[in-house]
C-alpha cells in the first residue's frame, strides 16, 4: 500500500520541475485562450478542457515559442504535439531530461547518436522481425 | 339656503362670539394658537427619493452605515477578480519553451524515450 501511494505521488509530481512548489495550477478553459494560441494548439482542442492545469500551462508556454520556430520546425511541432500531450507526465519528464543531456554533449557526439538512432530506426522499419522501438 | 349662505352664517356667528370674549381669553387663545403653530415641524430639504406613497427614502442615512458598503465591496471584488482572471495568461516557466524546442527538433520524441538511445547519451557523456 505504501509503495502504491509512493508511486502515485511520484507520477503526480513527475511533471513538475524540482524547484517548483507543489501547488495546484488552475485550468485554463479552451475558450479563454487567445486566438493565436488556439491555432497552435488546435490538435488538442477536444481533450484540452480535461487536461490538468499544469500540463495546459506548459503547452501554452510552448505555443508562445511557436512563432519563433522555423517553418519546418513548426510543421514538426504540429505533427508531434498531439502525441506529446498523450504521454504520461513521467514520460514527458524523461524526454526532457534526455533532451537536456543530449544538448550538453559536443555537436559531433550529438551527430553520432543521431546517426545511431537513424540506423536503428531504419533497421526496425526494414528488418523482418525487429521489435518496435518501445518507450522505456 | 345654499351652502355658501350657510357658511357665511356660521362665520358671522363665530365672529360675533369672538367679539364677546374678554381680552384675557383672547390673549390665552392667541398664545395657544402660537404654541400649536410652533409645534408643527418646518419642512426640511432632503436629498432622497420620494416614493409613490409619499415618504422620502433618505439614502444618506444608509450610506453612513458600514454594512451598506459590504455588498458593494463584495460585488466590486468579484468584478475585479473576474477581469483579472480573464486577462492574458502570464508565462509559467521555461519548461514550456523547452518542450517547444524538443517537439520542433530533428529527433522524434520516440528517440528520447528509447532505452538504447538513453544508453548512448549516457555513454557519450561519461
Amino acid at each position: 500500500m505504501a509503495s502504491l501511494l509512493a508511486t502515485i505521488t511520484f507520477c503526480a509530481a513527475a511533471d513538475t520541475a524540482p524547484a517548483q512548489p507543489q501547488k495546484p495550477v488552475p485550468q485554463v478553459p479552451w475558450k479563454k485562450l487567445p486566438n493565436s494560441e488556439r491555432q497552435v494548439l488546435a490538435p488538442l482542442e477536444r481533450e484540452w478542457d480535461s487536461m490538468p492545469g499544469l500540463q495546459q500551462r506548459r503547452l501554452i508556454d510552448s505555443a508562445r515559442t511557436y512563432p519563433k520556430l522555423a517553418p519546418n520546425e513548426q510543421a514538426r511541432y504540429q505533427e508531434r504535439i498531439r502525441g506529446w500531450a498523450s504521454l504520461t507526465p513521467q514520460q514527458r519528464q524523461q524526454a526532457r531530461e534526455k533532451y537536456r543531456d543530449l544538448s550538453t554533449l559536443p555537436p559531433e557526439k550529438q551527430q553520432e547518436i543521431r546517426q545511431r538512432w537513424d540506423t536503428k530506426r531504419s533497421g526496425a522499419e526494414t528488418g523482418p522481425a525487429a521489435p518496435p522501438a518501445a518507450p522505456k | 339656503m345654499n351652502e355658501n349662505d350657510f357658511g357665511r352664517l356660521i362665520a358671522d356667528r363665530l365672529n360675533a362670539g369672538l367679539s364677546g370674549l374678554d381680552d384675557s381669553k383672547l390673549n390665552r387663545l392667541q398664545k395657544a394658537r402660537q404654541a400649536a403653530m410652533a409645534a408643527i415641524p418646518q419642512p426640511v430639504a432632503v436629498s432622497g427619493l420620494a416614493t409613490a406613497q409619499g415618504p422620502v427614502l433618505d439614502w444618506t442615512h444608509w450610506v453612513r452605515k458600514p454594512l451598506f458598503w459590504l455588498p458593494i465591496l463584495a460585488i466590486a471584488g468579484v468584478v475585479a477578480y473576474t477581469s483579472w482572471s480573464s486577462g492574458p495568461i502570464e508565462p509559467f516557466d521555461e519548461i514550456g519553451a523547452l518542450d517547444a524546442k524538443l517537439l520542433a527538433g530533428e529527433l522524434p520524441v520516440d528517440a528520447l524515450l528509447d532505452k538504447d538511445f538513453a544508453d548512448w547519451v549516457r555513454e557519450s557523456g561519461e
